[in-house]
């Protein structure tokens, strides 16, 4: 029963891990791709 | 050969420091909407006790809480980079008081109460425990219209207008669902519990 909730938590924190990373890449690649486009056509249309 | 000096015409398409961080605020601040709606809907999620059922109940509070961090983040550099490139000479004083000064327009006015009541938000919620839990409830849910002014802000600034009521659009429908489910769980929450 102990080992079966430590395997969820460790699948739950990994699960928070790799989406909270890729929330971070998305924004910042968002950001930096919207500033390219606004820089190259003056607005991200 | 003739000496003189013939000038060289090069079309300039460098950008100043000015356009570099105007356009990055604009940019972070696109990005801030569409993750500040993303940590609200996460919000009403985590209050109406959502989630796929293989989650650990703590995955999106957790996320909930991450999301809001990186929210808080963006928010920094979209307040700090007009200032630091001295766009519209906009000032770090104009984004937290919200009443100075006359010549400032009624949306970074908007935005400056939207971003203080993030910030006290913040705060609150890193310390939890100490403000107890009815004034940090009472905090948090001033964040509905922290979201509600970034919103007003960012359509009626006028910058990118085409692209950011797209980004309105979304955001009102994802926040509306959420609020839907939010309120049949809390029915739902009503119902099991003994009387």
């Amino acid at each position: 029963m102990k080992e079966r909730a430590i395997a969820v938590r460790t699948h739950g924190l990994a699960l928070v891990r790799a989406i909270t990373i890729a929330a971070i890449a998305i924004a910042f690649a968002a950001t930096a791709g919207i500033w390219a486009i606004i820089a190259a056509f003056g607005s991200p249309r | 050969m003739n000496s003189r000096t013939v000038p060289i015409y090069v079309a300039d398409n460098s950008l100043s420091s000015q356009d570099t961080f105007g356009y990055l605020c604009r940019s972070s601040g696109l990005v801030l909407l569409l993750s500040c709606t993303a940590v609200v809907v996460l919000g009403l999620l985590c209050a109406g006790r959502a989630g796929p059922p293989r989650w650990p109940g703590f995955v999106i509070h957790s996320l909930h809480r991450n999301l809001s961090l990186i929210s808080v983040t963006l928010l920094i550099v979209h307040l700090l980079a007009p200032v630091i490139g001295g766009y519209l000479g906009l000032k770090l004083a104009y984004a937290f008081v919200p009443v100075l000064p006359a010549h400032i327009r009624i949306w970074t006015r908007l935005a400056a109460t939207a971003s203080d009541l993030i910030f006290v938000v913040t705060i609150v919620s890193a310390a939890r425990v100490r403000a107890g839990y009815r004034f940090w409830r009472a905090t948090h849910l001033t964040t509905y219209l922290a979201w509600v002014l970034g919103l007003v802000h960012g359509t009626g600034i006028g910058t990118d207008r085409d692209s950011i009521l797209w980004c309105d659009v979304l955001s009102v429908a994802a926040v509306a669902l959420a609020a839907w489910y939010r309120v049949r769980a809390a029915r739902r929450l009503a119902g099991q519990r003994p009387l």
